[in-house]
């Protein structure tokens, strides 16, 4: 997520290419670096996890829908899926308090 | 026996009868929708008479949870909840009936049609799951998903940024907002770890 964030924030050729692509205009790709990196601190700062989590979450939807939209392959959509379960999954192996929430509230 | 929670008539909204009279109905509305999935498994697997045994200590701790619960809260947080899942459940159903307004919204913002049937249904899923409370924070979870695709689909035709491209970011703070005041057992965890 660090390196996507910053690679996004340089404006490096492959990721200007990829928006491109999927039809976002190209001055939108530093505010979109920046709120990936923003979520992503917030998610590894233990009291904001929760937080940062639900953030990228909402990142990562859109990242599929972008991906949906532009008939990207099936495994170019499942990966922001993919990377939100593993989000989601780390949170919940280090976060007791969670597991009496999800995914079924004991 | 009398209940070892304590209720708060100073939050019950409107009400301003009887002060510190709760009606036994009320109360057991309250109890039955709130105690009970407030994450306190003690009190859920225990029966009745194991309750009473409960220690002073237990007890007391009972009670300082249920004050941070109030019937009020929980109609306030139910309210929004209910309001926010209302929209949901409406845009839901357009994506099946595909009305005109539907077709050209798609059509405008580059969605295939062919997906609208599907939307709906992801739409209306993770709706359910956040209304049932059980499920109610994969819901909401799942529902922050959803609400990101749409910014991202506004953010990507350059629609203008407070009316269009955040109104979705406006309905997922209600999602959260929602939960947050009518489930106490969220208060460990959201918005901040504590």
């Amino acid at each position: 997520m660090v390196f996507d964030g910053v690679t996004k924030l340089m404006r490096v050729r492959q990721v200007v290419e990829a928006t491109a692509r999927i039809g976002f205009p190209e001055s939108i790709i530093v505010p979109i670096g920046a709120t990936l990196l923003g979520c992503t601190i917030l998610y590894v700062i233990p009291r904001t996890s929760i937080l940062g989590a639900i953030l990228l979450t909402g990142y990562l939807g859109g990242a599929t829908a972008a991906n949906i939209q532009a008939g990207s392959q099936v495994f170019s959509t499942s990966f922001p899926i993919i990377f939100g379960i593993l989000a989601w999954i780390g949170l919940f192996l280090r976060e007791t308090r969670l597991r009496a929430l999800i995914p079924l509230r004991t | 026996m009398a209940t070892p929670w304590r209720f708060t008539p100073r939050s019950r909204g409107g009400r301003s009868s009887g002060a510190g009279v709760v009606k036994p109905l009320a109360f057991k509305v309250w109890r039955s929708s709130s105690v009970d999935y407030a994450g306190d498994r003690a009190n859920k697997s225990s029966s009745g008479k194991e309750k009473e045994m409960l220690s002073a200590v237990g007890t007391e701790l009972l009670a300082t949870r249920a004050g941070e619960i109030s019937a009020g809260r929980i109609w306030i947080g139910w309210s929004i909840s209910g309001l926010t899942a209302a929209f949901m459940l409406f845009d839901a159903g357009a994506k099946f009936a595909k009305p005109a307004q539907v077709i050209d919204a798609f059509a405008r913002t580059g969605w295939p049609m062919r997906l609208s049937s599907t939307l709906g249904a992801i739409l209306l899923t993770c709706t359910v799951l956040y209304l049932v409370p059980q499920t109610s924070l994969l819901g909401a979870i799942l529902l922050t998903a959803y609400l990101g695709g749409a910014v991202a689909t506004n953010l990507r035709i350059g629609n203008p940024l407070p009316t269009h491209t955040l109104f979705p970011v406006y309905f997922g703070v209600l999602v959260w907002i929602g939960l947050w005041v009518r489930d106490p057992g969220l208060g460990s965890v959201f918005p901040l770890l504590r």
